[in-house]
């Protein structure tokens, strides 16, 4: 059995997936994914309801793939009507969203990959990749409301043999995997992977990352361009990385233009089943003027489990927190001393892990 | 395919492509399902700028919370209580109506009240942002007066400052007795007429008269379904809605349904909203005590800029946010008896009394009154400063989500922030802005619908069908 050989689940912007060294692409299988977190976090200011469970992920995933041909979907819950709303469904209840729903083909031989459907935004999935907490907290693109998971969409992803270099091409809506298009323009995006170190070692190693995506929003075709770049490193027991993004255009606004960074580090040592991680995201609103930032600190640490599991344990058990500091012009009523200073501090569960299931039949469906 | 992606098809207007996006999403619940009213809607706020400010609350405060750089920073709001204090959100002159409660044995000729009675955009939310819009929504109808400008706003601004100051004192004046409403110094001419207004036509029934007028034998009434009324029959699906509605709400005792209409047109933000008329009765057979009542739609309300948990919400469902919101902010939680909620699949609905003992401000009437000298700036300060008192009294009653009382909360973080004078001062440099801002997304707006079409480009939702 190779479980490893059964990857429809992974995106194919990773190394693992491209390999060149397939003589076969790979065998009739199924996957399955679960990636649930668990959370109560107490919040400051004490505002309402500061103290608090919440579902801080909740991702279900499935994949069929024979011979390079395959289909995933990704369903992920939200709380209909949002965190703001009074009109849901059922009240305000958490429901499925198709996050990701795609049919891709594969060609290892060739390290090309092409996907149709609601596809990977391929600056989000990498960034997830390499920071690996997504359930702590989404890349600072994702949290800024400046990237989305996904989209409608078609994707080209090339790896080159060695993997030492991937490229990958998007073509999208451009509005998101929430709204349905409201304009005849296209975004388009573009990354590349540079892996310098993959002839000597483990191609994650040290990755340089550059992306661009040139796109519309919204019916007044508002700009919505981002470029971006990163360096990230992955050992077997640390990863760490320093990105940089900006946006042309944020939310359907085209005279936004912020810029954020992030720097993270986290920890998983040989010796003990736990993890220890720190990041540091900093956003400025507007680049030209000073004073206009904000700083969001996370720090926490977590225990593995079951401590006795071989290789990664699939669950963890975290206590985190993170402080955010904004600014006082940039704040969402400008001067508002209520909003300077935010400190949340909680205590996570979290499962996440994908099961395979080889020598399936599949029947094409008449 | 290149003229197909982005580059080539991006808006270089950023301000229009904002004012689009910020306005269609915030009609986009009734864009699937009434979007020629929409429409309606739309055209209402483009001919006129204070129609255009009551429809573009939303748009107002999306510009507030945009984090640019330059923007003059509030010295209040420090503490988070202060952002969480029970707010009207859209409190403008013409949300502004007198009121009156139900006369009872032991309250014969109840008094008279001004309230602010449309609580669709009410939530927790900063102090501060009522006094900001209630100062917008006070300029603009004074600037649109004829030979107005800022040297009568300005001070119209003030006034509803000092007057908000005024009404956190708890022995600010809040209601008058029938007896004494056109022969009291509590209050500005222009209310003191809207007073004798509700007295004389709510005694007449002059609202039921003309919208149901009693028959030639006068014993039964009917309405008069044309556009002069804008009431229209209802169909079959809003007959079985307004069924389960009146099954499920708290209504007067004795109450006999004698007919139901739906009515088009009113209000400005509202306008798309499924809104019945219903003509009843309480158990007589003659047309002494037939009456009217509206029952509307509420949706959600904007999402207050401000708050360190930006706009949770904390209500179970938005007809109980209305009426819990009422209780609280309104001098008297019956100073609309008919106002309560009710909820039929998915959609919430409020009653509210529907007769003319509710005199509403009308800014088209003031306009008619100041270009015929009935009314001089004078009386435009007295109504700004009388407004205000209203809005600071019901701030004051009101408590904040943690439960502490509003008065005690705004007092503290006045006092923080430099006190009335630096209120003073920072609400007329806010309204200045955001006045100068109406104006030229007005002119935006109108530009849009001219260019993109009547839906301001939302007419590709119907995949190029306009509808």
């Amino acid at each position: 059995m190779t479980p490893a050989a059964c990857l429809v689940l992974t995106t194919p912007l990773v190394p693992a997936e491209m390999t060149w060294s397939a003589k076969k692409e790979g065998p009739a299988c199924v996957q399955l994914g679960a990636d649930i977190a668990g959370r109560f976090q107490q919040t400051t200011p004490e505002v309402g309801v500061d103290e608090a469970f919440s579902l801080a992920r909740s991702r279900f995933e499935a994949g069929l793939t024979q011979d390079g041909a395959g289909a995933r979907i990704v369903w992920g819950g939200v709380r209909s009507g949002g965190q703001d709303s009074y009109i849901g469904v059922a009240g305000e209840s958490i429901v499925p969203q198709v996050q990701v729903a795609e049919a891709h083909y594969r060609s290892r031989k060739l390290g090309a990959a092409v996907s149709m459907g609601l596809v990977d935004d391929a600056w989000v999935v990498t960034g997830n990749n390499a920071w690996d907490l997504r359930a702590v907290a989404p890349g600072v693109g994702e949290a800024q409301g400046w990237l989305e998971r996904s989209d409608l969409g078609a994707t080209l992803a090339w790896t080159a043999p060695g993997s030492w270099v991937t490229t990958a091409f998007t073509l999208t809506s451009g509005e998101g995997l929430a709204r349905r298009e409201r304009n005849t323009g296209q975004d388009a995006a573009a990354l590349l992977i540079a892996r310098p170190l993959s002839s000597l070692a483990d191609p994650e190693l040290l990755t340089i990352q550059a992306y661009r995506r040139d796109g519309s929003r919204g019916f007044g075709r508002a700009p919505d361009h981002r470029t971006a770049a990163r360096l990230t490193h992955r050992s077997e027991w640390a990863a760490g990385g320093l990105s940089w993004l900006k946006a042309e255009g944020v939310g359907g606004d085209g005279a936004r233009e912020p810029v954020a960074t992030s720097f993270f580090a986290q920890v998983t040592p040989p010796m003990a089943p736990a993890v220890v991680y720190l990041r540091r995201d900093k956003v400025n609103e507007v680049p030209d003027v000073d004073n206009t930032d904000r700083e969001t600190f996370f720090a926490g640490a977590g225990l593995e489990l079951p401590v006795d599991t071989e290789g990664r344990p699939p669950m963890r058990f975290i206590v985190g927190g993170s402080r955010t500091i904004t600014d006082a012009a940039v704040r969402s009523l400008s001067g508002a001393g209520a909003e300077a200073k935010t400190t949340a501090l909680f205590i996570q569960l979290d499962f996440r892990a994908r099961a395979t299931l080889h020598d399936v039949t599949h029947t094409p469906i008449p | 395919m290149a003229g197909a992606t982005a580059c080539a098809d991006v808006a270089t207007d950023h301000r229009a492509a904002f004012v689009q996006q910020v306005l269609v999403d915030d009609n986009r619940i009734w864009l699937y399902r009434a979007a020629d009213k929409v429409a309606d809607k739309f055209a209402v706020m483009a001919d006129d700028p204070y129609d255009f400010m009551r429809g573009s609350a939303a748009l107002h405060f999306a510009d507030l919370s945009r984090p640019v750089a330059g923007r003059s920073s509030t010295r209040f709001l420090q503490t988070a209580d202060a952002t969480t204090v029970l707010i009207f959100g859209d409190p403008h002159p013409e949300n502004a109506t007198v009121c009156r409660a139900e006369p009872s044995h032991h309250e014969p000729h109840p008094p008279l009240s001004v309230e602010y009675v449309d609580l669709d955009a009410a939530g927790y939310g900063p102090w501060t942002l009522d006094l900001w819009r209630a100062g917008l929504g006070m300029a603009v109808l004074v600037n649109e007066l004829p030979g107005c400008d800022y040297t009568c706003w300005e001070p119209a601004v003030d006034a509803l400052v000092h007057g908000y100051v005024d009404g956190l004192d708890p022995a600010a004046p809040t209601s008058v007795s029938s007896e004494r409403a056109t022969d009291t110094d509590d209050w500005g001419d222009v209310l003191v007429d809207l007073f004798d207004e509700s007295l004389d036509e709510g005694g007449e029934q002059k609202k039921t008269n003309k919208y149901a007028p009693l028959d030639d034998t006068e014993t039964a009434r009917a309405f008069v379904m044309d556009p002069d009324t804008r009431l229209i029959p209802l169909s079959l699906d809003e007959h079985r809605i307004l069924g389960q509605l009146l099954d499920r709400m708290a209504l007067p005792p004795h109450f006999r349904l004698l007919e139901a209409s739906r009515r088009l047109g009113s209000g400005v933000s509202s306008i798309p909203a499924l809104r019945y008329v219903v003509l009843y009765d309480r158990g007589h057979d003659g047309p002494e005590d037939d009456a009217l009542m509206q029952l509307r739609e509420v949706l959600d309300p904007p999402v207050f800029p401000g708050t360190p948990a930006q706009g949770l919400a904390v209500f179970p469902d938005n007809h109980t946010r209305v009426v819990s919101a009422a209780r609280q902010l309104w001098t008297r939680p019956d100073a609309d008896p008919r106002h309560v909620g009710a909820e039929v699949e998915g959609l919430s609905f409020k009653a509210v009394s529907w007769t003319s003992y509710f005199q509403d401000v009308d800014h088209t009437k003031l306009a008619e009154d100041w270009e015929e000298d009935k009314l001089d700036l004078d009386d435009i300060l007295a109504l700004a400063h009388d407004l205000g008192r209203v809005l600071g009294a019901s701030h004051a009653r009101a408590r904040t989500r943690d439960g502490i009382v509003g008065r005690a909360v705004i007092e503290a973080d006045l006092h923080a922030g430099g006190g009335p004078a630096v209120l003073e001062a920072e609400v007329r440099q806010r309204v200045r802005h955001d006045l100068h801002q109406l104006y030229t997304d007005h002119d935006v707006f109108r530009d849009l619908l001219d260019t993109e079409g009547p839906l301001l480009g939302a007419e590709n939702f119907y995949d190029g069908v306009v509808p």
